[in-house]
């Protein structure tokens, strides 16, 4: 039924949109987290793709997590002579997260899980509604 | 609710037609025998979604899956019961105003 497959749907959208925040969250967590030797690297930041996927089994289209890839833009530079990390001049590499950026990540993740949780809740009332037409 | 004699044979017949379909390719079996089958398959794959709704609840609370998919699968329970409730309702008031008929 139509209005029981769009309850599957948006329950996956709900799915990968809770990963999504789930890595925003690991991404700010770890916004200081830097090397603990001159050799080592900061923590790099993660980003999350969706792809389509057909569910054979009920015969939909649903969304999922794709991959996590790792963001490859530059790490910053921080001056701490003294610390365990840094490096020869004096610099210390700071991971490439910025939280303005997560802040916006996370507002759309949960935007978009609400809009799906509408939709999860339209469908359930229409179904409701149309069995009550039953009595 | 005032019902004629020939409405309620209608729908009753309509109903064992209507749920009947699965059964009536083989052996052809009469109207309310039909319904009975239609009833066992429906009774069944209704105990089956509420049977996955339970499960679906007691892996939620040992965190074994999503909250979206408990959700999911409770309403889908809730919409199949209260289907075959509201079914169950109307067939078995049919089958009364039947025995209630004056002859």
């Amino acid at each position: 039924m139509d209005l029981l497959d769009s309850l599957h749907i948006s329950a996956a959208g709900m799915r990968t949109q809770g990963y999504r925040l789930r890595i925003v969250a690991e991404n700010l967590a770890n916004a200081e987290s830097v090397a603990t030797n001159k050799d080592g690297e900061p923590y790099r930041r993660q980003m999350v793709t969706f792809k389509n996927v057909m569910d054979r089994t009920l015969g939909i289209n649903t969304v999922q997590v794709d991959r996590i890839v790792l963001d490859p833009s530059e790490f910053g530079k921080h001056f701490s002579p003294n610390h365990p990390a840094a490096d020869a001049t004096g610099y210390v590499k700071t991971p490439n997260v910025n939280p303005l950026i997560e802040m916006t990540d996370m507002h759309e993740a949960e935007r978009s899980y609400q809009a799906n949780m509408k939709v999860l809740e339209a469908s359930r009332t229409m179904l409701q509604r149309t069995i009550d037409m039953l009595r | 609710m005032p019902v004629n004699f020939s409405t309620a044979i209608a729908a009753y017949m309509n109903s064992a037609r209507a749920l009947g379909q699965p059964g009536a390719a083989e052996g052809a079996p009469t109207g309310a025998s039909a319904l009975g089958e239609a009833f066992k398959d429906v009774m069944a794959n209704t105990a089956e979604v509420m049977h996955n709704a339970e499960q679906k609840s007691m892996a939620a609370v040992g965190g074994k899956t999503e909250i979206a998919d408990v959700v999911v699968a409770v309403a889908n329970a809730e919409v199949t019961l209260q289907t075959v409730v509201a079914v169950r309702d109307r067939v078995i008031q049919a089958y009364q105003d039947i025995l209630r008929m004056p002859i």
